[in-house]
């Protein structure tokens, strides 16, 4: 079963359920596919989220792992939790420490609804263990907002009214923050190439790419 | 448990269930409220100037067109100042919630900023029936409208019996009336305190009081932002799959390997002897609760290899259009005016459209909790009220003992009618004895939501010698009745709807059938048109006696440059434009294709729509709708189509189920076309209508080559 799943691509393992690129799209670069699964870094493949990814893929039996203490940084503050480190991310996130502004979206990191920043890089929290972000640092869209002052990609979302239900904006803004967290010096078209993870069903992209030019020309210029 | 959608199969369809028609048979609601409750709600602090058995008394009519009988149903007002309207409508990303508050402060001659709007609580709003159709606008606002005003004109009458002066002595200013020659003024708030102001709330909502003209308008036409704009970009806001109870445990459910598969038999004891896990079996339904959605899902996997099922033979999306057609019901009727096409040019075509998913991007999702033999759902739907007679009916519960709360959700599309997974979730409470979270998973959305139906559509008309249709034959099998009707003018016609035997459980859609109807009949209109030697454009207004689709028509004609784009044709480019009248707009497009023809391939390059839906309430919010429903159109033109074989789902992912996404969107050119002389239409569907076949038809310029099924494909792709 697991043949037709995994493979290997520059000795390292790769899940077939997890290229998020479409397989169409000529912008389809496997070096990006490694960071989404393996995370940040050069950490590689988590042999704990392969097995967890594929055993939900294919309803096989899951056995649960000892708990296991897990610390990290979430949105700049020390947190731990003890649990089963094959756990997602996005779900140690939503359902233990509370914090539901992450979304999920399709569970394969497709969508992208479910993004936070790992170590500042955009990161599909469903297809993150949380044993993945041990000694890492995690931010997530509570953590963006400087107190009531909003982070400026927050606050052109706002300003430009660029959802309409709302349920991918975290995501978004959080993939805006990390292509620009990756490089300050991003131009829109690098930009908008990573936001190709995201989906926005109501078809919200017109108002979003507005909001994204904002940000990247806060002065006006070159704003359409 | 004794539900009507069993969860771990599909039976047959349940029309009235299913909602589709829009039409549902619905019971008539008396639900009663504590004072307490209602202060719990609204917090401690706020006191209530209306009598609370006002509120018991309400009940929607059937349609639900304007469910609150009284002020104190509609309009709160608080000793605080606080004003609270209150609707039975859901925010789903439409905009309603907006829009809504807009007619309130627009009445009350106050700042958006100041309403505060409750939306669909069973246990405090007014049913106002469920939230499609486009129905809030032409509906639900002059409904809300007309409550603002009448709190409005108590606040005149107030102060004119305070001050003992006339009416034409005040005047409403910044919030309050003001009587310029003593400079005094009084408030809401002040009203909210006098004596008799439950009383006078009691009363109810004048049918016929005088609102703010249109041109007096302060408040509604501006493009007034989402009032919990700022909760959503901050993640704050909870959405149905965030809301948290104490002690909650987290749910999945068992599903049947294919559609038509019923259990034999399971064997739970594996998944009982988890600590804190809660297993339920009841008859088909079989779910487990744990403390996280790992141990619920570990807990499920245990035992779902020992289920035994029977299976039952189910069509496949190969075989689907030919099983619509056998299983028409009455058969595909014949053509009443094949004896009279002697001598005319006669055409005859047969259109495919296929299931596709809503695939709202926050999949079902709901938590219950039951206290005292009451239970609470909080879910995403867009009939709360319509759940909460599911719920009760499930349970055999009073409706007073069922309150549904629908949070602000992460969309419908016309897909989230049903209750399911609120019965679900409500099924494991109830077995938890502790409150469950229950989230659908993508496949289980993709899956076991209802579908959007396929439709076979076969179309024949005539052609008299001046190249004007004669006859015209328009029978839709399976999809609805929709936009079955032509908007064009011709000589005689038969345009009917013919239900079939549907091969997957469907229901509502973004404009329902109209999607389909308004596919085959424009794509048909531009062969006819071939066939009659005349430009599509110059064909459609030779048809036209709407003067409103005629002017969208001339609009997106001239801002599209239709004649020259058309004319200068490039050898890859294409031109086609579509047009249709729904819910009360009417909308025109015109697009250009780009065809790659080595990969059989073609792209999206600009669409330019008209859109006219009489006044506009909120621009901003309207061009999101005219937005989305165009890129969901889209997606239905150029990928979207459930595959399925033996009872499954084949493309049950974003994977294989590719939607739209950033670079897929072409050039945008939009007119909304504001017409303050007429009443505001809702405009969350219409839009989409004619999106797949102006590509069709750009395709069909492009290629020479007609596409008659969707998603559009070349020849040879």
């Amino acid at each position: 079963m697991l043949a037709g799943v995994l493979i290997f691509a520059g000795g390292k393992l790769l899940l077939e359920s997890v290229l998020f690129e479409h397989q169409f799209r000529e912008n389809y670069q496997p070096q990006r596919v490694m960071t989404a699964i393996g995370g940040p870094g050069e950490k590689g493949v988590d042999l704990f989220k392969v097995r967890r990814i594929v055993s939900a893929k294919h309803h096989a039996v899951r056995e649960p792992l000892m708990e296991t203490k897990i610390s990290f940084t979430l949105n700049g503050k020390a947190r731990s939790v003890t649990t089963d480190p094959q756990r997602s991310l996005l779900e140690v996130l939503r359902e233990d420490l509370r914090l539901t502004g992450t979304k999920y979206g399709c569970g394969e990191g497709q969508c992208r609804a479910c993004t936070v920043l790992v170590n500042g890089a955009s990161t599909a929290s469903c297809i993150t263990s949380v044993a993945d972000v041990d000694q890492q640092a995690v931010t997530t869209i509570e953590g963006l907002a400087d107190g009531d002052k909003l982070h400026p990609v927050q606050a052109a979302f706002l300003s430009e009214g660029a959802f309409q239900c709302g349920y991918c904006t975290a995501g978004m803004v959080m993939g805006v923050v990390g292509a620009l967290t990756e490089n300050p010096q991003a131009s829109e078209s690098e930009v908008m190439a990573k936001m190709q993870k995201h989906i926005c069903r109501c078809g919200s992209y017109v108002k979003y790419s507005k909001a994204i030019k904002r940000v990247l020309a806060p002065s006006g210029k070159g704003h359409a | 448990m004794n539900t009507r959608l069993p969860p771990g199969g599909i039976g047959q369809p349940d029309y009235e269930e299913l909602n589709y028609d829009e039409l549902v048979e619905r019971v008539d609601y008396d639900f009663g409220l504590s004072r307490r409750s209602f202060v719990k709600v609204f917090g401690a602090g706020l006191l209530i100037a209306v009598s609370l058995p006002a509120l018991a008394q309400e009940s929607g009519r059937r349609g639900g067109r304007d469910g609150a009988q009284s002020l104190a149903a509609r309009i709160h007002l608080g000793k605080d100042g606080t004003i609270t309207v209150l609707a039975g409508k859901v925010e789903g990303g439409q905009g309603a919630r907006a829009e809504l508050t807009q007619a309130a402060a627009e009445e009350l001659g106050v700042p958006a900023g100041q309403v505060q709007l409750v939306l669909a609580d069973t246990s405090l709003v007014p049913d106002d029936g469920g939230t499609y159709g486009s129905g809030t606008t032409p509906r639900t606002v002059p409904s809300v409208r007309r409550g603002a005003a009448a709190a409005r004109k108590l606040l005149f009458e107030f102060a004119c019996a305070q001050w003992k002066v006339e009416r034409g002595a005040v005047e409403m200013r910044e919030g309050k009336v003001f009587h310029a020659a003593s400079q005094r003024s009084l408030s809401y708030a002040d009203l909210a305190n006098s004596d008799n102001a439950a009383k006078l709330f009691e009363q109810s909502v004048p049918p016929e009081v005088e609102l703010v003209a249109v041109k007096e308008w302060q408040v509604l036409g501006t493009p007034v932002s989402r009032p919990n704009a700022r909760d959503i970009v901050t993640g704050v806001h909870q959405y149905p799959s965030d809301i948290a109870r104490p002690g909650m445990l987290y749910g999945k459910i068992l599903r049947a390997p294919a559609f038509g598969a019923r259990l034999v038999s399971i064997e739970l004891a594996p998944a009982k002897a988890l600590k804190d896990v809660v297993v339920v079996q009841d008859d088909q339904f079989v779910g487990v609760a744990a403390p996280n959605s790992s141990l619920a899902g570990d807990a499920l996997d245990k035992i779902s290899g020992t289920a035994k099922w029977t299976t039952a033979p189910q069509p496949s999306s190969q075989e689907l259009f030919e099983y619509l057609k056998q299983n028409a019901d009455g058969g595909v009727p014949p053509n009443p005016f094949a004896g009279e096409f002697a001598g005319a040019k006669v055409l005859r075509q047969t259109y495919q459209v296929p299931y596709i998913q809503h695939a709202p991007l926050e999949p079902r999702a709901a938590v219950a909790e039951w206290k005292d033999g009451k239970l609470t759902v909080w879910t995403g739907s867009q009939n709360p009220f319509a759940i909460r007679g599911e719920l009760s009916r499930a349970f055999h519960l009073a409706d007073e003992r069922v309150r549904v709360v629908i949070p602000d959700f992460g969309a419908g599309y016309g897909g989230k009618h049903t209750g399911e997974c609120a019965l679900e979730a409500a099924r494991l409470a109830q077995a938890a004895d502790k409150p469950v979270s229950l989230r659908w998973t993508r496949e289980e959305e993709f899956t076991w939501a209802y579908f959007r139906p396929a439709a076979v559509i076969e179309a024949e008309a005539s052609l008299d010698a001046g190249g004007k249709i004669a006859t015209w034959h328009f029978i839709n099998l399976n999809s609805g009745p929709s936009a079955v009707e032509t908007p064009y003018s011709v000589g005689k016609k038969n345009c009917r709807y013919v239900a079939s035997k549907p091969a997957l459980r469907h229901g509502s859609y973004r404009a329902l059938a109209a999607t389909a109807n308004n596919f085959a009949r424009e794509v048909f209109m531009d062969e006819l048109a071939a066939a009659a030697g005349a430009d599509p454009l110059a064909f459609r207004l030779a048809h036209l006696e709407d003067r409103r689709l005629q002017a969208v028509l001339g609009k997106v004609a001239q801002e599209f440059d239709w004649i020259g784009r058309r004319q200068k044709k490039g050898a890859n480019l294409g031109t086609g434009l579509a047009c249709g009248t729904e819910k009360g707009s009417v909308v025109a497009a015109a697009v250009e294709v780009e065809v790659d023809h080595e990969h059989k391939s073609f792209k999206v390059r600009r669409v330019c729509q008209a859109f006219e839906c009489g006044k506009i309430l909120n621009p901003a919010n309207l061009l999101s709708q005219v937005q989305g429903g165009i890129i969901m159109g889209l997606g239905a033109a150029l990928r979207e189509e459930m595959q399925f074989a033996d009872g499954k789902i084949l493309n049950a992912s974003f994977r294989k189920y590719p939607v739209p996404r950033f670079d897929d969107v072409p050039e945008l050119d939009i007119h909304l076309v504001d017409r303050p002389d007429l009443a505001s239409a809702g405009a969350g569907e219409t839009p989409i209508i004619v999106i797949a076949p102006a590509i069709a038809n750009a395709v069909f310029h492009a290629t020479g080559v007609t596409p008659r099924s969707l998603p559009v494909r070349l020849l040879g792709a």
